[in-house]
């Protein structure tokens, strides 16, 4: 190893690192990311739902209940917060791997677009 | 018959160590009274002191458990405190800004300043001298003041004279993958679990300095049978047929031969080959003649004080006088002092042996030493009531420019020779540290019993011996000598996001959500179709409750929410960028730390 390669190799290590981790592109785990957005949403929905019911008021809820026309047998009750749990975890799930599934497929399109000079 | 090893310094006592446990016959050589070689402790009057400072750290497993091994209570852990001296000011080691600015004022600063923002701008090309290192890192201006003083001290040259391999081989330890792995693991630990060296400000010491380590390890292989010859020097190595077959020793005007069958040296390879019997080639003995080493002695004082400085040593960068270090003993260990109302300090001169300083009397070096001490105000002349000298021959090889291919030739000819390895800071003319040496001197020792290692690899491969190389194949980690587990860690966690990618994604699916939010309800049907959805007609230009707001709402979302994500991993992006070059700053600026600490 010459004076000059052993130089180049430990001076540019680090910034070498720095400039391999700042040029990859991230990786999102659809899974994850439907299951951080499920538990968001569910867990969400259920104590938005929760506190309505034991504040229990003459009109409480008015506005929440309209998610009954999406979340079919939603209420605000504590049964209608178990269900509207389910269901908003379902769709919280679905939107997360969704948008983790096409981040994906954009960032790869849009890499090997990159890759090929096209971009 | 047996192994003979030449030297009882770290490398030699730890594959004596090594050979002994396994049985092993070894006998151990050492041209000097005391075992240790420049770890050695020496002692003066009940006052122990180091041949400079000897902090114990490692990153390699298996030095640190001999260490425990070996010392057991008896290794202290000690907090670690050194400034800089320069110009009747102290300064912080390492530098800390305030205080920079504090010691050096306005107008040093942004001389400072200017000439690192000059180094970016605009870095020397070519990084051949050590002064073109640190330069192209730190700037011209830090580099005179911090670097160049002491720096030429130590080598007793120019610093455009020495290597970069120099500074290359001090900092190779201190990586950004290490300093990463610290914020993806365990917080100051490695995956290993061993603790980081660089990022600690503590370290390990022998209660009785580093000389204790040698000296209970010098017992313990002797209790096995194999005892070490002190003052005993090795004169000559017979060789026949490339194998080494006898050892030439001389001890008290006397000569015998020891017959070998394996040698391990970690005597200086100038003297190693000058000793080989027959001579090697020309070429070999004149690469071997032109190595140069730099040599050293201590004067210490004895103070009737019980306290000098907090530190335990300092790094005298005034070019006013020619200490290079000054040690406080008592600070590395309290019981390194008999009386706890004295102190012993340790003023380090670093010069070559052919100076006229270096044959000086001894009175006359503590003398000059005293004036020096004086003069920098560390103590008053009447408060020194004894001193001795300690010299030290060839402490340091010398990296010049010629010294990478001078050592190529004379590896290359031992290289021959099935029954001899060279080990250790001078058996390899390589800068290494106390575990380094140590290390060298394990594989040697595990090659005589069957291993196969490259001794001559060790602190030159990076982090080869303290991390486990990539295994999967995974390219990046490779080429960037990392493991996979560490690769797919960082991966992880600085990636960056594809802005766009982000932004069509949440653009597209909050957009495709308004919209079925909004079909629903038009399919629903009823008197008053969603009145609290029609709301958002106030933010949406255009949105209704009909099938033409549906399609608006859906392009408005997307688009604002397109622009909501992209703004939000851009900013990500920014910060994990701004987050990781801070890291890898903080890591530079360790270098200054490294640099200066690689001559202990």
């Amino acid at each position: 190893m010459t004076t000059e390669n052993s130089q180049g190799e430990t001076g540019l290590a680090a910034r070498d690192m720095e400039r391999e981790l700042t040029c990859m592109i991230a990786h999102l785990d659809g899974a994850v990311l439907a299951l951080v957005f499920g538990l968001i949403a569910g867990v969400g929905l259920f104590a938005m739902t929760a506190i309505l019911v034991v504040e229990a008021g003459p009109d409480t809820g008015a506005h929440l209940r309209l998610l009954s026309n999406y979340f079919c047998g939603y209420s605000v009750t504590w049964r209608g917060a178990f269900i509207g749990f389910l269901w908003a975890s379902a769709l919280g799930a679905s939107a997360g791997w969704v948008i983790g599934y096409l981040y994906n497929r954009v960032a790869s399109i849009r890499r090997k677009s990159s890759a090929t000079g096209d971009a | 018959m047996g192994t003979i090893i030449i030297g009882a310094g770290p490398a030699g006592l730890t594959a004596a160590h090594e050979l002994a446990t396994s049985g092993k016959k070894v006998t151990i050589i050492e041209a000097d009274t005391r075992v240790g070689g420049i770890s050695q402790t020496v002692s003066y009057r009940g006052y122990r002191f180091d041949i400079g400072g000897h902090r114990f750290f490692s990153k390699v497993p298996c030095i640190n458990q001999l260490w425990r091994e070996i010392l057991g209570d008896d290794l202290l852990v000690r907090s670690r405190l050194s400034r800089i001296h320069y110009n009747g000011r102290f300064f912080d080691y390492p530098l800390r800004a305030a205080n920079a600015l504090k010691g050096l004022g306005l107008r040093e600063t942004a001389r400072i300043g200017l000439s690192y923002a000059k180094a970016k701008a605009n870095p020397s090309a070519h990084e051949h001298s050590l002064e073109q290192w640190v330069s192209n890192r730190f700037g011209t201006r830090l580099y005179e003041i911090f670097f160049k003083t002491y720096t030429e001290k130590v080598w007793g040259m120019p610093c455009s004279e020495i290597s970069a391999d120099w500074a290359a081989q001090r900092i190779r330890n201190l990586s950004l993958a290490e300093a990463l792995r610290n914020i993806v693991s365990a917080k100051g630990m490695s995956r290993t679990g061993s603790v980081i060296p660089t990022l600690i400000e503590q370290f390990l010491y022998p209660r009785l300095g580093p000389g204790m380590m040698w000296e209970r390890c010098r017992d313990l292989v002797a209790e096995r049978g194999s005892p070490t010859r002190c003052d005993t020097r090795a004169t000559r190595l017979k060789h026949v047929d490339k194998r080494i077959t006898h050892v030439v020793i001389e001890h008290g005007g006397e000569t015998s031969e020891l017959a070998a069958d394996h040698v391990v040296s970690s005597m200086p390879l100038r003297e190693l080959v000058q000793g080989l019997d027959p001579a090697p080639p020309e070429a070999v003995r004149q690469a071997a003649a032109a190595l140069r080493y730099r040599d050293y002695f201590t004067a210490v004082l004895i103070v009737k004080r019980e306290h000098v400085f907090p530190d335990n040593w300092i790094y005298i960068h005034t070019p006013t006088v020619m200490m290079g270090r000054i040690q406080n003993y008592k600070n590395w260990s309290p019981d390194m002092v008999p009386d706890p109302d004295t102190t012993s300090l340790g003023l380090e001169y670093f010069l070559s042996d052919s100076d006229p300083m270096w044959s000086q009397p001894d009175e006359e070096l503590l003398a000059f030493a005293l004036d020096e001490c004086v003069q920098l105000g560390f103590v008053n002349r009447e408060d020194v009531v004894d001193g001795t000298i300690v010299r030290m021959p060839k402490a340091y090889p010398v990296y010049d420019h010629a010294y990478t291919q001078n050592v190529a030739i004379i590896r290359d000819y031992l290289a021959d020779f099935e029954n001899l390895q060279t080990i250790g800071r001078n058996g390899l003319h390589r800068y290494n540290n106390q575990d380094h040496s140590m290390l060298t001197g394990l594989y040697a020792a595990q090659n005589i019993m069957g291993a196969t290692h490259d001794v001559w690899s060790v602190n030159v491969d990076g982090g080869y011996h303290e991390q486990p190389l990539s295994t999967a194949g995974d390219a990046w980690a490779d080429a960037l000598s990392i493991d996979p587990w560490l690769a797919r860690k960082l991966k992880l966690t600085f990636a960056q996001l594809d802005a766009v990618a982000a932004g069509m994604a949440a653009g597209i699916v909050s957009g495709v959500g308004l919209f079925a939010a909004t079909a629903v309800l038009l399919l629903r049907g009823g008197e008053q179709v969603g009145p609290m959805l029609s709301l958002l007609g106030h933010y949406l230009v255009g949105y209704r409750l009909t099938w033409f707001g549906a399609f608006v709402g859906m392009a408005e979302v997307a688009l604002l929410v397109f622009v909501l994500a992209y703004a939000l991993a851009r900013t990500r992006n920014v910060l994990v960028k701004g987050y990781l070059r801070r890291i890898r700053r903080r890591m530079e600026a360790r270098l200054s730390r490294e640099v200066l600490d690689g001559w202990q």
